[in-house]
């Protein structure tokens, strides 16, 4: 929900260190993290603070690691899935690295790297060119998008679109 | 009175006496008052408003302890104390921590202190705002720069409230271990 932003950030976790000298608390053991609609889950997650505790990332690491979000009130939730799961707190964006899968609303991105805007509910799969590191890395980055056609009403009598 | 008589009753005394001796045991000593049954704890001293000042291989404070009241106990050689404060300076850093609970025990010369009750740190991570620590027990080890608690603890920093089961605190470089059942709460905005 767009008010997921400013919701706070429940978490919870087996084990915690809090490391002041850097800024970043590193919770594991089935972690849980909660903000308004969004979920969070892993088996470690570093949480990253600026100087005045304000939160830069939240880095999840699992097998895998989850995510899931409502974008908008009474819309199907975002669910997505990967070996690591950053979530960026400025620009409040999701990145998922390995094993990447993403699905919304009935569309489903898959790849090494799929990026998703929350506000904006943009999906961004595949290697950007920022980080082109070429095809060295295994199957180059290779995408699959598989995108819902929209289901035609058999009979003409209904006309309203078909939610998926 | 007949001769055998008097000789009977003689002896039939000194039997009588020698067997008083053996069945209550009357001894010389046994008519002394029993001595009191010592406790062991004996307080050799006591300070009020205590102010012990421990200082580093440097000569810099290492920490300041201070008391309302300080008993020191001869047989372990232990120091028990109430509403103690201890202040931890920590090598560069210019704010000390303050560490202070109802009740405080300081064995080991020193190297261990077991605060109980209301135990509070205030610490001041370099640059960050002030955190507050809460628990029941913790026991500090001040020659390790290092203290623990299997308790609850609390801890409060600007914009995070968490919950965990026991801790292990490195105080040199700040770093926190959270043991179990770990809840956070990060306030956003």
């Amino acid at each position: 929900l767009p008010s997921d932003s400013s919701q706070p950030i429940r978490i919870q976790a087996d084990s915690a260190t809090l490391d002041d000298k850097r800024n970043t608390a590193v919770y594991t053991g089935n972690v849980i993290i909660t903000q308004g609609s969004m979920r969070l889950t892993g088996g470690r997650v570093t949480l990253s603070t600026n100087a005045n505790g304000e939160l830069n990332t939240m880095v999840t690491y699992g097998s895998p690691a989850t995510y899931q979000q409502t974008p908008e009130a009474n819309k199907a939730p975002v669910k997505a899935r990967a070996q690591t799961i950053e979530y960026h707190a400025d620009r409040e964006t999701i990145v998922l690295i390995q094993e990447a899968f993403l699905e919304q609303s009935g569309n489903t991105f898959q790849g090494d790297y799929v990026s998703y805007d929350i506000p904006r509910q943009v999906v961004d799969a595949g290697r950007g060119s920022e980080s082109a590191n070429g095809g060295q890395n295994g199957g180059g980055g290779r995408i699959e998008i598989v995108i819902q056609p929209r289901s035609r009403s058999n009979d003409s009598s209904n006309e309203e679109p078909a939610t998926p | 009175m007949p001769r055998y008589l008097t000789l009977g009753l003689l002896l039939a005394a000194g039997a009588a006496l020698a067997l008083a001796v053996g069945y209550w045991n009357i001894s010389p000593g046994s008519f002394a008052p029993a001595t009191v049954e010592r406790d062991n704890a004996r307080p050799d001293f006591y300070i009020d408003n205590a102010r012990i000042q421990m200082l580093d291989e440097q000569g810099k404070v290492a920490y300041r302890l201070t008391a309302e009241h300080a008993v020191h106990q001869i047989e372990d050689g232990s120091t028990r104390l109430e509403q103690p404060e201890l202040l931890f300076f920590r090598g560069e850093n210019p704010t000390p921590w303050l560490l202070k609970a109802n009740q405080g025990l300081v064995t080991e010369k020193g190297d261990r202190v077991d605060l109980h009750t209301d135990v509070l740190l205030q610490q001041q991570p370099d640059g960050q705002p002030q955190r507050q620590l809460t628990t029941s027990a913790l026991t500090l080890y001040p020659r390790r720069d290092y203290a623990e608690t299997d308790q609850s603890v609390r801890i409060e920093a600007a914009r995070s409230v968490t919950t965990a089961e026991g801790m292990k605190l490195f105080l040199n470089d700040g770093r926190l271990q959270l043991l179990s059942t770990v809840r956070g709460q990060y306030e956003v905005r």
